[in-house]
């Protein structure tokens, strides 16, 4: 059975390789990006299974992201933001663009990979 | 001496001579400089590149790493493990390094602020694992402050809770970034660092530090906050402020009586903070307690107080408010009084300022009031000024009011002539007539003085206003009041109007003077008083109304303003609590009310106690009852039929009761003949007081039941037994026996088989008689002794039956003797009774010195049971006891074992033979092809049991024996070989197993 392929898209690079790491193990073809630009480029050319995406990222931040998929791209593929506690805001904001659940910062790994599994499931 | 000065000066301004070559020298080393400043800048700007970028990249390469330990786990393949082992290794060679420490460090502090949960967990293990914490462990030790603050950071922030001893002498270091940093890992690291940081610090706790450490504990998970109650005591007045915080935080509302002394501590902030705590947990009891601080408190804590008296007051306390809102000139605190007092009774104090009363105007136009002369040019001049337009709104407010109360006089006037009630009344006709807020507004006595006074220059005559308005009788009341000289001193008091004045409301000014039960006025409230007096004089007009339907309403004689104001004087104000309103009860005298005990008629009837059971105590009682009650209300009696009848036993029916229990004509007769109510027992208990033998009569029983039983006699003289008998089968068993005889009756051929039932009667001759004596003797007291004589005479005897008899006996003591045999042979067998030593009885009474002797016969008399007894003595208090025994305890030993080797020897010679017919027979069934040899077979033998299998010490051995050797040669005992046959899965003996083996080995 393939892999279900996934976009991290998180600027801290040592978190991003946390997850990274635990994704990889759950299981996952795991791609990050560092910024809203890679990202961007790397959506023009493949669509990944899912979206595990932080809100503020330099260039494109996460709000556009889903923008994007959603208006541009015309895609409902799943997309998880990642972001801080207490940014409630950003998160209904998130919601209303069409993001499919979203996870705080300090993130339980575990957690991340059990939302993601339930959200492909889902589709 | 000038001209030398302005020389000077002139030396000064102009330009000093310039060496040009030196220019160059100048220029050369500016140029340096500036190179010099700029490589150093740039070769400190690429240094910290260069770490910086270093440090990223170690870090990302130490990322994955860190991953790698997050997430292994136990059960992960062989691959996995492998490269966890390797990475351990290859992380403990670069931790060697500071630099690489220093960075994995600084990857577990970032980390640790992005993940939570497990993987958090996992993180601070590993920073320990990897001995990260000996680094801030080092830190703790340096002089420098950052690096303590920093060292203690990294130990709280990585949880390593082994560090707190080590933190928490930090707690009261002088210099604060440390101090602080220790506060916070106390708290963090353990749930008890809260209460010994209170307990110890010595030093201000700052605002940001309380919330810092405030908001640590509400983070930490499964904390059961202690009682802060216990630090209010603290000297230290940060760690009291902080407690009460934490008090409030956790709502540990059992400080109460501690947060009611601290009201009263100096520190303003600490005295807030309790007022506060009070307040929130809703304290009535600091009350008085903050009435008395009060005076002595800034303006702040009056604010305070005030709020939580509002909060937390009652009825009681609103005249504690007034005062303050009469005595206190700060304003804040003035509002917050009356703002307490609206909490408390709400609507009692109505606002004032800043209303719009412009909707008045027209009204106010109908009126025939004059203005005051003073106030008309501000009126003609209104809309120029904010501060014109202000003093309009109070004028036209305050001539509000006069309407109001020109009203309210005039209503008065129409009705007080009938009295308080009706006056009262017109009252509230006069709230209907107005606009209900503007009636309700200010309108205390007070002001009503002061519109009077206002009102009295109008300068009307009664004539006039009596005939334009009906305000003209309050008018006429108002001079008449002014006629009076103590009044209008009054009047002039009470006439200078305050810009703070707030007014209050009748109603609860009226209910604080109540409530101060002294009854104490105010001038104006006096004025007032009169005023409405003399309104009551007034004769009554013709307004005729009912009032039916109000409560009586009294008051002391001596309360005059009560008299005077308080009938039903707040009528027009409906939330008015009823439940102030004093009512008259009708006086009675205790002449007056009869006796309720003596005149009271007990209208009782029996049928309302059905619940209760009837209780005859005597039979007269009972008749009485009988008599009475039950039969002069039968139909009562029915209605208790479902209550149990109790009696005492000598109660006797009524004849009704018998007519219904006995029916029969029989039945009717005196009960001594009848059994009804009898049971068997009875029966013979009256059979033995009878006196009569029990069965006179020597015909047998059976023939009288062969008489029909219709025949048998009920008569109560007959004490036959047979007579009773059927009696009580004909009492008791009636329709059953009755059935039964008929059978009998009915079955002649039955009776003889009754009759061979009972034996016949033997008759012995004299010989006869005593051969059965002299047998029946034997029988009892002889045994197999008696056999010979019992022989001669079964030879002698010519009659059978006692032949018979004699062999029976013959028999029976041949049986005992055989019996008596098995007995004996059983008491002979060896009893498995427990070892005794006969020396050990000896040995209690005699000296040392025979007890020597005795043990060198234990030797030679000895055996195995002296084991145990020499055992002991090796436990002796005398050494030369101990010594013996064991010199002859271990010939003992060695005799006993000597004896059990010949024993041994033959069972081993037969567990010999029996082991190789077993190999024998073993080998033929399992593979028969094979041949053996004996010496293979010794091979097979001596592998297996080795040689040990044979040592016949051990083997032999009994268990008394193994004891004593247990404790001499332990090991041995421990190796005594268990025997065992293992069948293994294929069904060979492990022994053809073996042997198939070494041969296989050998080959």
């Amino acid at each position: 059975m393939a892999k279900k392929s996934l976009l991290l898209a998180e600027d801290d690079e040592l978190l991003a390789s946390l997850l990274n790491f635990r994704l990889k193990k759950g299981g996952y073809d795991v791609v990050h990006s560092g910024d809203g630009k890679q990202v961007k480029e790397y959506l023009a050319q493949r669509m990944p299974d899912i979206i595990v995406s932080d809100i503020m990222m330099p260039y494109f931040s996460g709000m556009e992201l889903i923008d994007y998929v959603r208006n541009e791209l015309k895609s409902t593929i799943p997309i998880i933001i990642i972001s801080s506690a207490g940014n409630e805001e950003n998160v209904i904001n998130a919601f209303e663009l069409g993001a499919n659940d979203f996870i705080s910062k300090p993130v339980s790994p575990s957690e991340l990979l059990v939302r993601v599994a339930r959200e492909l499931n889902k589709n | 001496m000038l001209i030398r000065a302005i020389h000077t000066i002139f030396l000064f301004v102009t330009a000093p001579k310039i060496d040009t070559d030196s220019l160059w020298i100048l220029t050369i080393v500016f140029i340096s400089l500036a190179a010099l400043y700029f490589v150093s800048v740039f070769i400190f700007r690429n240094n910290i590149s260069y770490k910086s970028s270093k440090t990223k990249k170690r870090k990302m390469e130490l990322s994955p790493m860190v991953s790698e330990f997050l997430f292994y786990e136990e059960n992960a393949d062989k691959e996995e493990k492998s490269n966890y082992i390797d990475l351990k290794i290859q992380i403990r060679e670069l931790i060697k390094n500071d630099f690489n420490r220093k960075i994995l460090t600084e990857v577990l502090l970032d980390l640790r602020k992005d993940v939570s949960g497990d993987t958090k967990q996992r993180l601070f293990k590993l920073y320990q694992d990897l001995g990260l914490d000996q680094d801030a462990y080092e830190k703790l030790k340096s002089w420098k402050w950052e690096v303590i603050a920093k060292g203690i950071s990294h130990l709280t922030q990585m949880q390593v809770e082994p560090a707190y001893s080590f933190i928490i002498k930090f707690i009261n270091d002088r210099r604060h970034t440390v101090r602080k940093q220790a506060e916070i890992a106390a708290v963090t690291l353990k749930p008890e660092g809260i209460n010994y940081f209170l307990d110890t610090t010595r030093y201000k706790i700052s605002e940001w530090q309380q919330l810092k450490l405030l908001d640590v504990l509400r983070n930490r998970e499964n904390f059961e906050p202690p009682r802060f109650k216990y630090w209010l005591t603290s000297t230290n007045k940060h760690v009291v402020l902080f407690a009460i915080r934490l008090i409030k935080h956790y709502n540990q509302n059992d400080a109460n009586a501690a947060l009611i002394e601290l009201v009263k501590h100096r520190n303003n902030q600490i005295k807030t903070e309790a007022i506060q705590c009070i307040q929130e947990f809703y304290v009535t009891d600091a009350i008085p307690m903050l009435k008395q601080v009060f005076p002595k408190c800034n303006v702040d804590i009056k604010v305070s107080i005030l709020g939580t008296i509002g909060e937390l007051g009652s009825d009681t306390d609103i005249a504690f408010l007034e005062k303050v809102a009469d005595s206190e000139g700060n304003f804040a605190v003035k509002s917050k009084a009356f703002g307490a007092i609206n909490m408390i009774s709400p609507d009692t104090i109505m606002p004032t300022e800043g209303l719009d009363n412009k909707g008045i105007q027209p009204l106010l136009s109908n009126l025939p009031i004059e203005k005051p002369k003073e106030l008309e040019p501000q009126e003609t001049n209104e809309q120029n000024t904010e501060q014109v337009e202000d003093q309009e709104e109070v004028l036209s407010q305050e001539a509000i009011e006069a309407i109001k109360n020109r009203m309210s006089a005039k209503k008065m006037e129409d009705v007080s002539s009938e009295d308080h009630q009706t006056s009262s009344l017109t009252t509230e006709n006069e709230s209907s007539i107005g606009t209900s807020n503007e009636i309700k507004s200010p309108s205390n006595l007070e002001k009503e003085k002061e519109i009077k006074d206002n009102e009295m220059p109008i300068g009307q005559t009664e004539s006039e206003t009596t005939e334009e308005n009906p305000i003209v009788v309050v008018e006429q009341q108002l001079e008449i009041a002014q006629e009076k000289p103590e009044e209008k001193e009054e009047t002039d008091v009470s006439r200078e109007p305050s810009k703070e004045e707030v007014p209050i409301n009748d109603e609860h000014k009226e209910q604080s003077v109540i409530e101060s039960e002294k009854y104490s006025f105010t001038t104006a409230s006096l004025g007032s008083i009169e005023l409405t007096e003399d309104y009551s004089d007034q004769p009554s007009s013709s307004i005729d109304l009912d009032f039916n339907f109000l409560p009586i309403v009294i008051q002391e004689s001596n309360d005059l303003y009560h008299q005077n104001n308080s009938i039903m004087n707040d009528s027009h104000q409906p939330e008015k609590d009823i439940r102030q309103i004093e009512v008259a009860y009708e006086v009675i005298k205790v002449e007056d009310i009869p006796n309720p005990i003596e005149n009271v008629d007990f209208d009782l009837d029996i049928s309302d106690f059905q619940f209760l059971p009837i209780v005859i105590d005597s039979e007269e009682e009972s008749q009485a009852i009988d008599n009475s009650e039950v039969e002069n209300s039968p139909e009562e009696i029915e209605d208790l039929n479902f209550l149990p009848l109790v009696t005492d036993g000598s109660f006797e029916p009524t004849k009704e009761e018998q007519e219904l229990e006995l029916p029969s004509e029989e039945a009717k007769e005196p009960n001594l003949t009848t059994l009804e109510g009898y049971t068997l027992s009875d029966f013979e208990i009256d059979f033995e007081q009878s006196g009569k033998t029990p069965i006179e009569s020597t015909e047998p029983v059976f023939e009288l039941e062969e008489e029909p039983m219709a025949k048998v006699s009920i008569d109560a003289d007959s004490s036959n037994a047979d007579d009773v008998i059927s009696w009580l089968m004909e009492q008791n068993e009636l329709g059953q026996i009755e059935v039964e005889y008929e059978e009998i009756n009915n079955s002649s051929s039955d009776d003889k088989s009754y009759s061979n039932l009972i034996p016949e009667p033997i008759y012995y001759d004299e010989h006869e008689t005593y051969m059965m004596g002299l047998l029946d003797d034997l029988q009892e007291l002889g045994d197999h002794r008696e056999i010979p004589l019992l022989e001669e005479l079964l030879e002698g005897e010519t009659k059978t039956f006692i032949k018979d008899r004699i062999s029976q006996l013959i028999a029976s003591f041949s049986q005992h003797i055989t019996e008596n045999k098995k007995t004996k042979k059983e008491e002979s067998a060896p009893l498995n009774l427990p070892n005794f030593s006969v020396f050990a009885d000896l040995f209690k009474s005699i000296d040392t010195e025979a007890k020597l002797i005795l043990l060198d016969e234990v030797v030679a008399v000895g055996d195995e049971k002296e084991i145990e007894f020499l055992d002991n003595l090796l436990e002796d208090p005398d050494p030369q006891i101990r010594k013996k025994a064991q010199t002859v305890l271990k010939t003992l030993v060695a005799k006993v074992s000597n004896k059990s080797d010949t024993k041994s020897f033959k069972k081993k010679v037969d567990d010999e033979v029996l082991t190789k017919e077993l190999f024998d027979h073993q080998m033929a069934k399992e593979n028969p092809s094979v041949t053996y040899t004996t010496e293979e077979y010794q091979e097979v033998i001596s592998e297996i049991d080795g040689n040990e299998y044979f040592d016949e010490e051990l083997f032999t051995i009994d268990f008394e024996v193994s004891e004593v050797l247990d404790k001499t040669y332990p090991k041995k005992i421990l190796e005594l070989p268990v025997e065992a046959v293992e069948i293994t899965p294929n069904g060979a003996s492990l022994m053809f197993q073996i042997y198939q083996f070494t041969k296989a080995f050998h080959r």
